[in-house]
């Protein structure tokens, strides 16, 4: 038997070795590069610098055109940006970029180094989230709500006799401020050490609906948080393989955990004049992983594999079940959750070509998330400030074991024709209390064809199958929560799902003119769902052409349109579905652009897009109808034109001008157009806005433009 | 013959080290210049001819950088025969008639194969970012990394931010006009790229996710969602995409469909989560619904993610 395996071993070794020295035959002597002087090789070395300085003007206000970029209030801003770089001949490196200074979505990075050796980074990006600017608010505070002096309560909005006089406008939204710092040292042509730590501050507002039995006002509740996330790795390099060990930690940390708020109304139950919301708590994750890979194997095999093991927690401290002082209640099972998140990683992937014309991979992965918080009883629940609930409550933990296998092989036909066909398993293992189907099973099978002749023409078409298979949902937790039995949540039920996607790209070299394309298609039947979700089809399509029509003019032109739609089963009676909710939603967008240098000193830039959304909700059964539409018209046009003024200077002019129109029946500018939910009474998007810029940039160091261009 | 216990299990070791290291190393076989000399005088011999600017740029890149012996200009480098191959033959004299051997082409309509193309860059990179290039959706369908890359630009659009996303729509065409939807990540606003939540270089993770799952991607942005709460929302702890449509949607949150319905196709209790709420439930009407309009069942039930209060059993505190 040993003998047996010692014949294996050398048996294995001889084709191992023949396989590498037979393709090796095939390869010429490397070169001895000693005299390799690359005296022509025009190296980056000193330094070189752009600056633009120069003024824009926005000549409206608007929160929806100022979110992310920084351009909601209408005036003047200034336009500042700055790049550049140094370089020694010693290997030593800076580069630095700075953009939009003016603006609240400015951003700035330093990256540095020596060659070889070690690199370093730092980054500041601000993103302004900036939600509305048509909303108005009673209260006043930031985490303790109050409402105004001589606010009228009353039972429905339309006998809040104080709220026009109370009313004051609010500017909703807040700025994220991203910090980043990261290393990365070289040790020799093996050994790398990497070190990435990002720190995110938030803070402002965002809206919030609290309640107060079937009564609800629309707040402004506070964000003041930030997250400090930490990537460090250290990474052994061999000439065909690597091993990696790696930590990741991620701590997030509040100072608005939670936040008060007067009752507007009348309070339906003595003591209800206040109610008190948690947000999110403080949380901290911390995870190892390691890593390995393997290449040139056999076959041209390629073996990678991953496990990672990390752990979650949270202890932030519990409010008490109300604030409300006439409200008696027991004592919390528990001061904080004492919230315990297990993750086990794990994966492999290997690929190989054991034939020049077959391609085959595959994959395992596993995935576990435990919770192993403190599960309690809470016998004293007061749902929004005001009565107690008689029943008690077990707080419900939920976890998953997933395990998933996926498999493919491409086999090449032809040169110019390939057929593949691919499947994966799913495996979902519910873990946990509380569970209505406690796992699931996903087969996915599916078969393409690439037709690729030349560089010039390539076609894939792929199609495929896909079924859910839950398994038995259990009716008896269905009951606890009080479901309709025939209910499956759409999550978790039965789903047929079949999709067929085409992509094309062309290219028509003489032009040179490119075309891509894509079609998709695809569509759920959730075929066991007497209510809840039963159907979902989406259709995309879309072209993207690009046409270099000389070395100083290039275009290009788009085109795409998106239609799903959808239908829900519900059952006001609470027995089978007596009414159905059709949704049809359907976005469609067009652009086009042209980037020009029409001489050595004009250069002009324009783009245009353009995208319309309509969606339509019909409800048929009892009380239904068609929804008024829900529309979005969007339209960007950007121009840019560029004026060499000097050797080093040049004048800039843009205009961005872009209008967003929308219709939706779910924002209504009147606070009080509910009886039963004070809005902010925000305005659906409508803006239409010119932002024009003129500004100067000046490059220092490096050749100058016609020394560059001679060149 | 009994052969020495050490002898068969070290030659397979040797076998399993030295015969793909042996397999690994030159250009495939399929290269249009496999076998052919190098060059005399390497880049210098190149750049005789090869001076464009658009070559040159190169000098400005991190391939070039000469005191890193790990880019194909430090020390000992092939430099640019590193990534087209050998180019002896190519750089001789040719015969009037004759055509010029061809080097390894790069890009999308280069004449060399994909295959031979993506093999000269994970030469060098397979070992680094791109372990799983293979695993990956661009590998299956054949992308080459110059169709992405431009690695001759000092300033590879790809790596840039605010760039990046039109190099991705020249393919991924149905996600140019998702980014353009109302509500949607601030891609088009060039605030986030294609690549802070998929790994182009191919991963083991579905849809080519950065992270290993679909929560831990949003949670590099959306920390605060991570918990564990008192009173979770089940499907919130599997994947948020069950709920919300990450590359943009015509609903406020980015949600696939808009509430009540979105709710309702998971809940179904006797009373109000069961009605079927028809448009003389909005607001103007005589009975306005209150799960209808601004926050829908939110506007009570607004602590979707899950609450960490104890009376948020109903996710209202």
């Amino acid at each position: 038997m040993e003998q047996r395996s010692h014949k294996l071993s050398i048996a294995v070794a001889t084709i191992l070795l023949a396989a590498g020295s037979g393709v090796r035959a095939e390869e010429a002597a490397a070169p001895d590069t000693s005299a390799w002087a690359c005296k022509k090789c025009t190296f980056a070395q000193g330094y070189t610098a752009d600056a633009e300085i120069g003024a824009g003007w926005l000549d409206d206000s608007s929160a929806k055109f100022g979110d992310y970029t920084g351009l909601d209030e209408d005036g003047a801003y200034v336009v500042a940006n700055a790049a550049g770089g140094v370089v020694l001949e010693s290997g030593y490196h800076l580069d630095y970029e700075l953009l939009d200074l003016g603006l609240d979505s400015r951003a700035a990075s330093i990256e540095g180094g020596k060659q070889g050796a070690y690199e370093f980074g730092l980054s500041y990006d601000r993103i302004p989230r900036r939600l509305s600017d048509t909303g108005e608010t009673i209260f006043s505070g930031s985490d303790d709500l109050s409402l105004p002096g001589g606010w009228v309560r009353a039972g429905s909005t339309a006998g809040m006799t104080a709220l026009g006089t109370s009313l004051r406008p609010v500017d909703v939204g807040y700025d994220r401020d991203r910090y980043g710092a990261n290393g990365r040292f070289f040790f020799g042509d093996q050994w790398t050490f990497g070190l990435d730590y990002k720190r995110d501050e938030r803070s402002g507002t965002r809206p919030r609906y609290g309640s107060f039995g079937s009564v609800s006002t629309e707040m402004l509740r506070p964000i003041d948080d930030s997250t400090d996330r930490i990537n460090a790795d250290v990474r052994y390099q061999g000439k065909h393989w690597f091993a990696q060990l790696g930590y990741f930690a991620s701590i997030y940390d509040t100072k608005a955990a939670g936040f008060q708020f007067d009752n507007p109304y009348n309070a339906a139950a003595p003591g209800g004049d206040a109610g008190r919301m948690s947000l999110e708590p403080d949380n901290l994750y911390n995870e190892v992983a390691v890593s390995f890979g393997w290449f040139g194997l056999p076959w041209n095999m390629a073996v990678t594999a991953s496990a990672a093991m990390g752990q979650g927690s949270q202890e932030t401290g519990f409010n008490p079940y109300t604030i409300n002082p006439n409200v008696a209640v027991d004592a919390l099972p528990f001061g904080d959750l004492d919230g315990d998140i297990s993750v086990t990683r794990a994966d492999l992937a290997v690929s190989a070509r054991p034939l020049d014309r077959l391609r085959l991979r595959g994959s395992a992965a596993y995935d576990e998330r435990d919770n192993d918080s403190r599960q309690g009883t809470f016998t004293s629940i007061v749902h929004t400030d005001l009565f107690p609930i008689v029943d008690d409550r077990v707080n419900a933990v939920y976890g998953y074991e997933r395990t998933r296998l996926n498999g493919s092989a491409d086999f090449d036909v032809y040169d110019d024709l390939a057929i593949g066909v691919g499947g994966e398993w799913r495996n979902t293992d519910r873990t946990g209390s509380a569970l209505e189907v406690s796992g699931e099973e996903v087969l996915d099978g599916w078969g393409r064809v690439q037709f690729r002749p030349s560089g010039y023409l390539g076609i894939v078409a792929k199609g495929g199958v896909e079924e859910r298979d839950p398994d038995g949902y259990d009716v008896n937790v269905a009951a606890g929560f009080g479901q309709n039995p025939l209910m499956r949540k759409f999550n978790q039920a039965y789903r047929y799902r079949s999709y067929g996607e085409l992509l094309t790209n062309v290219a028509v070299g003489s032009l040179p003119l490119s075309l891509g394309a894509s079609v998709f298609y695809g569509d759920d039947s959730y075929l066991q769902s007497d209510l809840g979700l039963d159907s979902g089809l989406d259709r995309r399509y879309g072209v993207d052409l690009n046409w270099t029509v000389n070395e100083k003019i290039a275009a290009y032109a788009t085109l795409g349109r998106e239609k799903i739609d959808s239908r829900t089963r519900g059952s006001s009676t609470f027995t089978s579905a007596d009414w159905v909710g059709h949704v049809q939603d359907d976005f469609e967008t067009y652009g086009a652009g042209v980037n020009a240098q029409f001489t050595d000193k004009i250069g002009v830039n324009l783009d245009y897009n353009y995208g319309s959304g309509h969606s339509r909700t019909r409800i048929t059964g009892a009380g239904g109808g068609n929804f008024p539409v829900v529309t979005s018209e969007l339209s960007s046009f950007k121009a840019a034109m560029t004026y060499g003024f000097s050797e080093r200077t040049d004048l800039r002019l843009t205009w961005w001008y872009e209008t967003l129109k929308t219709s939706d029946w779910s924002y209504n500018a009147q606070p009080a157009a509910m009886p039963t939910v004070l809005g902010l009474g925000v305005d659906p998007y409508n803006y239409d806005v010119n932002y024009v810029t003129l500004s100067m940039s000046y490059r220092f160091g490096g050749p100058k433009a016609t020394e560059a261009e001679a060149e | 013959m009994k052969l020495p216990q050490a002898l068969p299990r070290g030659l397979l070791l040797i076998g399993l080290g030295l015969g793909p290291m042996l397999a690994f190393a030159g250009v495939p076989e399929n290269a249009p210049n496999a076998g052919a000399p190098y060059s005399a005088k390497g880049a210098d011999t190149c750049l005789t001819c090869h001076e464009d600017p658009e070559v040159v740029d190169l000098f400005h890149t991190a391939h070039a950088q000469p005191n890193d012996a790990r880019t194909p200009f430090g020390k000992g480098g092939l430099q640019c025969e590193a990534c087209h191959g050998p180019g002896g033959n190519h750089a001789k004299r040719v015969k009037k008639g004759e055509s010029r051997p061809s080097m390894i082409k790069f890009g999308r309509t280069a004449d060399t194969p994909v295959g031979v193309q993506n093999a000269m860059c994970l030469g060098c990179h397979e070992k680094t970012a791109v372990a799983n290039w293979h695993m990956g959706p661009h590998d299956v369908n054949s992308v080459s990394c110059a169709a992405c890359h431009d690695s001759h630009k000092a300033k590879d659009a790809v790596l840039a931010r605010a760039t990046q996303p039109d190099v991705c729509y020249t393919c991924h065409v149905a996600e140019r006009s998702q980014f353009q939807k109302v509500y949607a990540h601030p891609v088009r606003q060039g605030k986030l790229a294609c690549s802070d939540c998929h790994a182009p270089h191919g991963t083991v993770a579905q849809k080519q996710l950065v992270r290993a799952t679909v929560n831990d991607t949003c949670y590099e942005c959306h920390a605060e969602k991570r918990g564990p709460l008192l009173w979770e929302h089940q499907p919130v702890t599997e994947d948020c995409s069950t709920c919300h449509a990450p590359h943009g949607s015509s609903n406020p949150g980015m949600v696939k469909l808009r509430g009540p319905l979105l709710c309702q196709s998971c809940h179904s209790q006797q009373g109000h989560p069961s009605f079927g709420y028809g448009p003389s439930g909005l607001p103007g009407n005589a009975a306005p619904a209150t799960a209808l309009a601004l926050g829908n069942c939110m506007n009570c039930h607004s602590q979707v993610h899950g609450s960490n209060h104890p009376s948020g059993s109903s996710l209202t505190r």
